[in-house]
């Protein structure tokens, strides 16, 4: 019964691939122009996107998890917005923020470090979009970790930091794994808000849709596969160094 | 004095879990705290492993004022009502871990925590991994773990809950043989009476976050100042009345029972004669007792060394702890007869 349920939602999912690549003639040798760069450059900003996310969004999950504060409520519901909004609508907010012509975004030009149409641009609507994911699914495997391991590490006289890394850590480890791999999946893919932010440089999705206009869905498939190619990369070696012994305290 | 607590006040959600506590160790002593569950034990003892932070009150080790210390400065061991091994390292890992803090050379790290292991009868299990433990081993691998690094004071929060009745016994004795081998300053919260009773040097008996006694065991056994006390420490015969001209006390059915003139007290005064069951004595004359009441067995309950008779008297219902599988029967008619020093009388408010 579970089995034939999910199997109606896996073909509903599987279907459009098929399709997709069998009505198309192939890839072909024509790529279109900038194509490598856009490969770069996605290679280049989900990572870092990813990255920051996990630095400051791993603690903010642990603090979430563990604190209690007046208005924790309103500040995990901010913390998860990005998640809702459409993301053409937080790529506005991010050029109303970080815009050429804002406050912040003029420094950090004349510091010769633009905001907008720059890798950092992509880096920054990417992380804005995908960071939830890191902190939703870590913030549930913290909170799920059993309180008194961290108690009886205080004890022995481990502080706060040693007990986060040698306890709550480990024993989160399986849900912090997943909300990276989450959170990569989201900044690797990201068009809307990049869009906004930085139309260029190209990353491999914004590159499509400029493929997708100039010569329609032929266009696409040799990014597509590409970004496929490089999702499905990371998605198996992270579930890889999951299960190697090893690495799993 | 080794530890003591002082005025100790935390409340939840405007419910006082713990009222005003105070008690203390002297170093090398073995505290139990005892009281039913929620009355604000567990909360005393994280509060002195600085887990909890108290709305009022002191907390002081070592002569030290440790109240707003972190519980990394404390020097203090803590075995948890659950299980709170670290899944992910070995038995052995588990204690070297716990060591890291205080001992700086690993090969010592090593030969302390094989030590231990050996201390509490674990060294066949050192690479094992806690979820290959059985709930036993898994608790003197927490015990194990908590000594390691020499605490000053261990705490003990209710380690042998969970586990069945003849391991729960083999744990509490060496719990005790632990205690008296490192000569560490230990407290043990405890609801089980028995346990409190047959490891402590003190006990403190609490009930909705405040201390109702505090004693050795034998006085809190044999003299318990509260109903509440005398009612949750141990069993007893209950004998509802008032104190009467002479100091003892008259049932509501008119019986007298003698405590010797202790009904303190005005005459009038509500109290309670709480008598143990191996204090009633069942026999066919009653003579020689303080205490006499011809009454009808109406319940023998085998318990297998001993039996406990239920006997119903003119002065009410009285449990008489008997020699197993002995000719006392339902149906009999027997006197019970108790002495009047063994017969314990709390006054209404409070006070012997």
């Amino acid at each position: 019964m579970f089995g034939g349920l999910g199997a109606v939602l896996f073909g509903y999912v599987v279907y459009p691939f098929v399709a997709f690549f069998a009505g198309t003639r192939g890839p072909g040798l024509d790529a279109g122009t900038g194509f490598r760069e856009a490969v770069v450059n996605s290679l280049v900003t989900a990572p870092v996107a990813t990255a920051v996310a996990t630095v400051f969004g791993v603690p903010l999950a642990y603090f979430l998890a563990r604190a209690e504060f007046r208005g924790k409520g309103l500040v995990e519901a901010l913390v998860v917005l990005p998640l809702v909004l459409p993301p053409v609508v937080g790529g506005a907010m991010l050029l109303m923020g970080f815009g050429r012509f804002t406050t912040v975004g003029s420094i950090a030009a004349a510091a010769g470090v633009p905001l907008t149409d720059s890798l950092v641009g992509v880096v920054l609507a990417q992380t804005f979009v995908a960071s939830p994911f890191v902190v939703v699914t870590s913030r549930a495997g913290f909170a799920s970790v059993n309180e008194e391991l961290e108690h009886a590490s205080r004890t022995m006289g481990h502080g706060p930091v040693a007990t986060f890394w040698n306890v709550s850590l480990p024993s989160a480890r399986t849900a912090v794994a997943a909300g990276v791999v989450l959170t990569f999946a989201r900044a690797v893919g990201e068009f809307g808000a990049t869009m906004m932010v930085a139309y260029n440089p190209r990353t491999m999705p914004t590159l499509i849709w400029v493929d997708f206009i100039a010569r329609g869905v032929d266009g696409v498939v040799a990014p597509a596969l590409v970004l496929i190619g490089v999702s499905v990369t990371v998605i198996v070696a992270v579930q890889k160094i999951e299960t190697i012994p090893a690495l799993r305290r | 004095m080794m530890l003591e607590v002082r005025d100790l006040t935390k409340t939840y959600d405007d419910e006082a879990a713990v009222d005003g506590l105070s008690f203390t160790a002297e170093t090398g002593e073995f505290v139990t705290l005892l009281g039913p569950s929620g009355c604000g034990k567990t909360t005393v003892l994280k509060a002195v492993a600085g887990i909890e932070t108290p709305d009022g009150g002191r907390v002081s080790l070592r002569g030290e004022d440790v109240t707003d210390a972190r519980p990394e400065e404390r020097r203090v061991g803590m075995v948890f009502q659950s299980s709170s091994l670290f899944p992910s390292m070995t038995v052995r890992g588990n204690i070297e871990y716990a060591l890291k803090p205080h001992v700086d050379d690993a090969d010592r790290r090593r030969e302390r925590a094989d030590e231990v292991l050996e201390l509490v009868d674990l060294s066949g299990k050192a690479e094992n991994r806690p979820d290959s433990l059985s709930g036993g081993e898994a608790r003197r691998a927490e015990l194990a773990r908590a000594l390691s690094y020499e605490p000053d004071v261990t705490l003990l929060d209710e380690p042998l809950t969970g586990l069945d009745r003849a391991l729960r016994n083999e744990l509490k004795d060496e719990i005790r043989r632990i205690h008296d081998e490192t000569g560490v300053t230990t407290v043990l919260v405890t609801h089980d009476q028995e346990e409190a009773i047959s490891v402590s040097d003190r006990v403190v008996v609490m009930n909705d976050g405040r201390k109702e006694q505090e004693g050795t065991p034998r006085e809190v056994y044999r003299h318990p100042r509260t109903r509440f006390v005398a009612e949750f420490v141990g069993e007893s015969t209950r004998f509802d009345g008032v104190v009467d001209e002479d100091g003892d006390v008259r049932t509501e059915r008119g019986t007298k029972v003698g405590v010797n003139g202790r009904g303190e007290g005005e005459p009038g005064d509500d109290a309670s004669v709480y008598v143990r069951p191996e204090n009633v004595d069942v026999g066919h004359s009653g003579s020689g007792y303080d205490n006499a009441f011809r009454g009808e067995v109406i319940e023998v309950t085998e318990m297998g060394s001993y039996a406990e008779a239920r006997i119903r008297t003119s002065a009410g219902d009285v449990v008489s702890k008997v020699e197993g599988f002995s000719d006392v029967r339902e149906g009999e008619e027997v006197v019970v007869g108790f002495e009047d020093s063994d017969a314990v009388v709390v006054a209404d408010d409070g006070n012997t």
